[in-house]
């Protein structure tokens, strides 16, 4: 009764984490297969999330265990983080400060274990990296390779003219 | 172990919603040693949720990156949610067509049809649902960017004016309509004779001869003749001649010369004098029609029946305290079923002011039909009515709240009226003679029926020479030929300068002489603004679908 309870998981490469259900429980995958299972000392196992990148998302978890949970199922159209789009907090701002790899490693994650305020964290980062940015710094930035021939993309470019105007 | 939510972690590397993952890459970065690549590594829906913080600047822009962002960056749901956040008020957005929009009872429109654009999009169900498209029009009416194009006249107006009695050139009646990508106007010179004039993209206009002078056109707003199962349904279209008779067209929009008159209508109404009433205004929602004549006189009719020869008015209604300029909306309330159908029929007017001017009054007659079946007197009552002034007279000892109310009112009263438009939600009113202002009110239904002021607008330093309401959108054509739009719900303003475009810069001042008139009639729906002039017989057309 005194301590919390604590649940097990275990990393793609077999590293073992015991953190509190609470903590872990901002993971909605996480909830559901607890409340799915029942409690238990086996180990949890996330094949899909390596030691490294679990540990960033537990620290996390961790940071936010207080915070009330999103809806279940927010509709993405009337959520309104899209006006707060630039917005995230201090804290938050400074644990997505990591390399590009680990970044696109933390947003994978927080998709499959379903943590969507991670989620959106992440993605923001990465939109404001592409913000303001020409199609070749985007290309150079994400390792992406241009398949368009030179006419396809002139008529892109002359489609969206129209964008361009105030 | 089994679960019950079907979520293991063995399903993938996506989690719960695996839709619209793309396949090819089914291995995140971790289990290959090949450098994390965006695309590589992100599935579609993770690619949206990072897209859907870009505004559409960004989305066009990252569009050239390469065919997979591309595809992406012009995602429907993407420019949905976009489409949804920009222009949150759905009156900025437009109506599809007539589709019926309700406003709960609990809301302050109070459970009625409200008005939709007037426009019959004869579009395939994927354009009408683009989002990238319905964004950028939206824009465009909020931003004024739209092109301009003048149709060469189909003969001048010769007869119009004011040495032509029989057509109310004062009361502004509409003999224009748009519908779809039809557009169908009354011409009358005497060279060329009457006629009603079918101008359809990609064919020549079409011109049906007429008896006499067209006083009025409406077009028919039923369900049935709008409804988007059929695509391009025929155009019904109801029209009044001066001498009383009404004939009604029918219009595949495909087709405009085969056009055809399904009914017509020989026995006029007589006005109080004797001789025939012409009608000036006119709704049509099929089976239903109603009039009004130059005398206010209001006729209800049966026009269900194809090919009738004759047609008698079901009720003939007179009025003794509604003016000129006048507008009217009609609405159904509910849907057919064996309850029967009831409609309302808005009436905005003028109201005298002691002692010469005006301000608008609103008047509702609800109409119901007991039964299925014909119409006639038997089965179809008005059965009510109520009506309201802007202006409120308070009798006795009044409070200083009330005082201040009514000087208020007292202030805005106008000495000529050139326009009274209603939506069924709003109701705007142009001042005339060098007034160039707008009133704004709203028309409240819960409770007690009145009319509430909400602001004046400033419209066209020369006037208005012709508007239309609808939909919360008031479009506004000046007797300088520009035009003007205001969204009535969200407040913005726009005046269109046609002549900003510049492969037309050349001849703008001539353009603007021609077309500098006192009258026109203008129609609009969700992507265009047509005026037609009514003095010299010339169309032009804003495009907002840019």
């Amino acid at each position: 009764m005194s301590a919390a309870p604590q649940v097990t998981l275990e990393s793609s490469d077999g590293e073992k984490f015991k953190v509190d259900k609470e903590v872990a429980e901002r993971s909605v995958l996480i909830k559901n297969m607890i409340e799915d299972v029942g409690e238990s000392d086996n180990p949890i196992p996330l094949p899909n999330v390596n030691a490294s990148v679990l540990k960033k998302v537990l620290e996390y978890c961790e940071h936010h265990r207080g915070d009330p949970l999103p809806a279940a199922d927010a509709d993405p159209s009337n959520d309104d983080n899209r006006k707060r789009a630039t917005e995230i907090s201090d804290w938050d701002q400074k644990f997505i400060q990591v390399d590009q790899e680990m970044l696109f490693e933390i947003i994978l994650a927080a998709n499959y274990m379903d943590i969507k305020p991670l989620l959106d964290v992440g993605c923001k980062t990465v939109a404001n990296m592409i913000k303001g940015k020409t199609p070749e710094e985007i290309r150079k930035l994400f390792n992406i390779v241009n398949d368009f021939t030179p006419e396809e993309e002139a008529q892109i470019k002359k489609e969206n003219e129209w964008a361009e105007d105030r | 172990m089994a679960l019950k939510r079907g979520r293991t972690p063995h399903d993938g590397q996506e989690g719960p919603s695996a839709k619209r993952n793309r396949t090819s890459n089914p291995h995140p970065s971790f289990y290959s040693n090949s450098p994390l690549n965006f695309n590589a590594c992100f599935s579609d829906e993770i690619v949206l949720h990072i897209f859907a913080y870009l505004n559409y600047r960004e989305l066009c822009n990252i569009q050239t990156v390469d065919s997979h962002w591309a595809r992406l960056a012009n995602d429907n749901t993407l420019w949905k949610w976009l489409f949804l956040n920009d222009h949150p008020s759905q009156r900025l957005r437009g109506a599809r067509g007539f589709s019926s929009r309700w406003v709960a009872e609990t809301a302050p429109g109070g459970g009625r049809e409200i008005k939709p654009l007037p426009a019959r999009l004869a579009l395939a169900d994927n354009q009408i649902y683009y989002y990238p498209f319905k964004w950028i029009v939206s824009r465009n009416w909020r931003i004024g960017r739209c092109s301009y194009e003048k149709l060469p006249s189909t003969g001048p107006f010769a007869t119009l004016g004011p040495t032509s009695p029989s057509v109310p050139t004062s009361c502004r009646t509409s003999r224009l309509i748009l519908a779809g990508e039809v557009v169908i106007h009354a011409s009358d010179s005497s060279q060329f004779g009457y006629a009603l004039v079918i101008q359809s993209p990609g064919h020549p206009a079409f011109r049906i001869p007429c008896p006499e002078t067209i006083t009025c056109l409406s077009l028919d707003h039923s369900p049935s003749n709008v409804s988007h199962a059929a695509r391009n349904p025929d155009i019904h279209v109801a029209c009044f001649y001066s001498d009383g008779q009404f004939s009604i067209f029918s219009v595949p929009p495909a087709h405009p010369s085969r056009a055809s008159e399904t009914f017509r209508c020989l026995r006029p109404q007589r006005s109080r004098s004797g001789s025939p009433a012409a009608v000036h205004h006119a709704v049509y929602r099929h089976p239903l029609l109603i009039t009004l004549s130059e005398e206010l006189d209001l006729s209800i009719w049966d026009v269900a029946t194809p090919g009738q020869s004759s047609a008698h008015p079901i009720h003939t209604y007179r009025s003794y305290s509604s003016f000129p300029p006048l507008s009217m909306s009609l609405s159904s309330m509910s849907s057919f079923g064996m309850d029967g159908e009831t409609w309302k029929l808005l009436l905005v007017y003028c109201s005298p002011i002691y002692p010469s001017h005006w301000l608008p009054s609103a008047s509702e007659l609800t109409l119901s039909r007991t039964s299925l079946g014909r119409l006639d007197s038997s089965t179809t009552t008005i059965t009510g009515s109520r009506k309201s002034r802007s202006l409120v007279a308070a009798h006795g000892w009044i409070s200083d709240d009330q005082r201040a109310e009514m000087e208020a009112e007292w202030a805005r009263k106008m000495g000529s009226v050139d326009v009274v438009e209603t939506d069924g939600k709003f109701l705007v009113a142009a001042a005339g003679k060098g007034d160039n202002t707008l009133q704004v009110y709203r028309l409240h239904y819960r409770g007690e029926f009145r009319l509430s002021y909400l602001r004046t607008l400033e419209g066209h330093p020369g006037g208005t020479a012709a508007m239309k309401v609808a939909d919360g959108r008031c479009v506004n054509v000046g007797r300088d030929g520009r035009l003007k739009v205001w969204d009535l719900e969200a407040g913005w303003d726009v005046e269109v300068d046609p002549w900003r475009d510049d492969s037309s810069r050349e001849d703008g001042d001539a353009d603007m002489e021609e077309l500098t008139s006192n009258m026109a009639d203008v129609a609009f729906d969700e992507r265009r603004v047509v005026s037609v002039d009514r003095e010299t017989g010339s169309l032009g057309i804003w495009r907002f679908d840019l």
